[in-house]
């Protein structure tokens, strides 16, 4: 096996593993070895798409996709680096507004999604949670992102997404965002009453229906 | 309990970590640490606890960790912590009664044991915190109340006001907040319950909206008012402030909690260790005598009724029953809709194996994991309360037993999201009469046989 597949596979198992001394040891020996970033960046797709797997399994728990989202993150930004300085464009296949709606503080299930849209390769700007309507549309034109994905776990504070959408409306912006949202209460239904793009029952649904938004 | 100005101390100046770092590493990490330590598995073999070294590690690794990492005050990003002889002290206090409501339907809950056939668990019944429509709320509460077997109502939340969205922390919300108590108090004197105990506040999530609601004609001081703490370990000043709310004003408080699966918690066995160290600090910071907590719910799927959860409920209710004097209470959420055999049989798993696990109350049950609106009624309450009546003769390997054959039943159902919806409250009650539908009352009668065969025996 070459130096370059023995690294990939080191990689890849790192990662799977959660091992993040290992998988910056290895992102700096591919980045010494002048190997095609690209390349690296690929395996450890591959591998957080395990983590993913491990996830839905109950295997693995949201500490561990969450820390993996962040090791690939480091990874990325590392390898980002070096094919910016060989004139190469970023990997990231698009940028995700993401936040807790105004008067909720519920997070988990937030957090998952912002985990696994990392794992999948996506730019991810969290807002937190208790986020009001102008601060996500500011933030998501500040990132030139036409997504948002917004959750609400409270019955008392779904009408936020209404706040988002009526907020869009009277801006004359609505045709420039879609917006994605979910939560316990939220329903399909739901979504189509108000006027949601988009409604994902779970995190691996939200993945699916960003990569279908971005490629739009 | 601690005093509320003791623990604001400590939310200043204890231990400073970044909220992430306690979530993703120092949480976990010390959870899987003592799951190893004390040898806490789930092994998928049983659906409730039989082994009692098993139900007793737990509660010692949960001192463990309340120790070890504390709560965590998100608002100061500080823990707040706590020695283990201060933690003993404080959980040999809980007197294991209490009394909530007023007058002739006043009632003292009293803690239960491990296969305690002493009493059955008392159950309120309820939405627990679903929604339930302004145009239904009040027959709803009446139909609760009318139920011979149930005990007490927990409110639903009202999803719109005068056809206007609930926007927390504005005016409607506390217009929400009062209204939803008060026309739950017109249920309860139509059905000749004045005094029937009530858990609440539900429309509002805001502080100001949960106070508004403490008001003449809305939550009275014997009434539960509901301290929901946030999941894993942590907290934050608003919910200090609700207990400063219970505490100062003298009103009954009611800690509740609401645990993950999958989430940061982990698994069956390290969420059951987090559960019970959850219940020791809320009750250290709140005194409420009673620790409500849902069925850890599944992150992925949202259900709580699969035999995992199952287990890891019962271990907790185990754990606190056999340990402590703090008395349990389950939300019993099936993830079928009401009017459906499938609710029946989970809510006979759910509140059979807790009744068996020393439960001392129940909520609901409420269908959909209470997560839709209209989907509650009085007879689930009435479901509930014979089923746990049924199981509180029952032995722990019986149960358990049962439990396993009946969540076959229904597992592959919710795990895959495809239990059926179920009927809406105005679909399977007569509304003139507030009396459940000939259907509903024949499905149950129907289902009753069915569980009197596999082993139950109704009174």
């Amino acid at each position: 096996m070459s130096v370059e597949d023995e690294l990939l596979e080191e990689g890849y198992t790192a990662l799977v593993e959660i091992n993040e001394g290992k998988v910056e040891e290895v992102v700096n020996e591919w980045i010494e070895g002048n190997f095609d970033p690209v390349k690296l960046v690929n395996k450890l797709a591959e591998a957080m798409a395990e983590v993913g797997k491990k996830f839905e399994s109950m295997e693995y728990f949201l500490p561990q996709v969450m820390i993996g989202a962040e090791i690939m993150e480091k990874a990325n930004k590392a390898l980002s680096d070096k094919m910016a300085a060989e004139g190469v464009t970023s990997v990231s296949l698009g940028t995700v507004v993401l936040a807790t709606v105004e008067g909720d503080i519920h997070d988990l299930g937030k957090n998952l999604v912002g985990g696994m849209l990392k794992t999948a390769g996506f730019n991810v700007v969290d807002l937190g949670t208790d986020v009001p309507a102008s601060k996500i549309i500011a933030a998501a034109k500040e990132n030139n992102t036409h997504l948002i994905a917004a959750s609400a776990l409270m019955s008392a504070t779904m009408s936020s997404f209404k706040d988002i959408l009526g907020l869009l409306d009277g801006m004359g912006i609505r045709d420039q965002f879609k917006l994605m949202i979910g939560g316990a209460p939220i329903t399909q239904e739901y979504a189509d009453e108000i006027g949601a793009d988009y409604y994902a029952q779970n995190a691996a649904e939200a993945v699916e229906i960003t990569k279908k938004a971005m490629a739009m | 309990m601690l005093n509320i100005l003791d623990t604001f101390n400590r939310s200043l100046s204890g231990k400073v970590i970044e909220e992430k770092n306690f979530d993703n590493r120092v949480l976990p990490q010390k959870l899987m640490e003592l799951a190893k330590e004390y040898d806490i598995k789930y092994t998928g073999e049983e659906i409730m606890p039989l082994d009692m070294d098993l139900i007793d590690s737990v509660y010692s690794a949960a001192i463990d960790l309340l120790v070890d990492v504390g709560v965590y005050n998100a608002s100061t990003s500080r823990v707040i912590e706590f020695d283990e002889k201060e933690i003993k002290n404080h959980m040999a206090t809980c007197a294991g009664r209490e009394e909530y409501g007023s007058g002739n339907d006043k009632i003292t809950l009293v803690k239960r044991n491990m296969e305690d056939n002493s009493r059955a668990p008392v159950v309120f019944g309820g939405t627990g915190g679903g929604g339930m429509s302004q145009e239904y709320i009040v027959k709803h509460a009446q139909s609760i109340a009318q139920e011979p077997l149930v005990k007490g109502i927990h409110t639903p939340t009202l999803p719109y006001l005068y056809d206007m969205d609930i926007k927390a922390g504005t005016p409607i919300e506390l217009m929400a907040a009062r209204s939803e108590i008060m026309w739950t108090r017109e249920g309860l004197y139509r059905a000749g319950k004045p005094g029937f105990p009530i858990i609440g506040v539900m429309s509002a999530v805001s502080t100001e909206g949960q106070f508004f609601a403490d008001a003449p004609g809305a939550l009275r001081p014997e009434d539960m008012h509901t301290i929901c703490f946030m999941n894993d370990m942590k907290l934050d000043w608003a919910i200090l402030n609700k207990i400063a709310n219970t505490s100062l004003n003298n009103y009954k408080p009611l800690s509740c909690m609401c645990p993950i699966l999958g989430g940061y918690t982990g698994g069956p066995a390290t969420t059951a260790i987090a559960t019970v160290a959850e219940g020791i600090y809320t009750y250290l910071l709140t005194g409420s005598e009673l620790y409500v907590m849902t069925a850890p719910l599944n992150m992925m799927t949202g259900e709580g009724s699969s035999p995992h959860a199952v287990w890891s409920t019962s271990l907790v209710m185990a754990s606190l029953a056999r340990n402590t004097d703090l008395m349990t209470s389950l939300y019993v959420f099936p993830s079928a809709g009401m009017c459906t055999e499938m609710f029946m049989n989970e809510t006979a798993v759910l509140a059979g194996a807790t009744t068996v696990t020393g439960a001392s109350h129940f909520v609901g049950p409420c269908g959909l994991v209470g997560a839709q609106t209209d989907c509650s009624s009085g007879m689930d309450g009435r479901i509930c309360a014979e089923i746990s009546m049924a199981a509180s003769k029952m032995s722990l390997e019986d149960m358990n037993e049962f439990g396993l054959e009946l969540a076959k039943t229904y597992t592959e159902a919710v795990t895959s999201g495809k239990a059926p919806a179920g009927k809406k409250f105005y679909e399977c009650y007569d509304l003139k009469n507030v009396r459940p539908s000939q259907e509903f009352e024949d499905l149950w009668a129907s289902s009753k046989a069915k569980l009197s065969d596999m082993g139950f025996d109704f009174e």
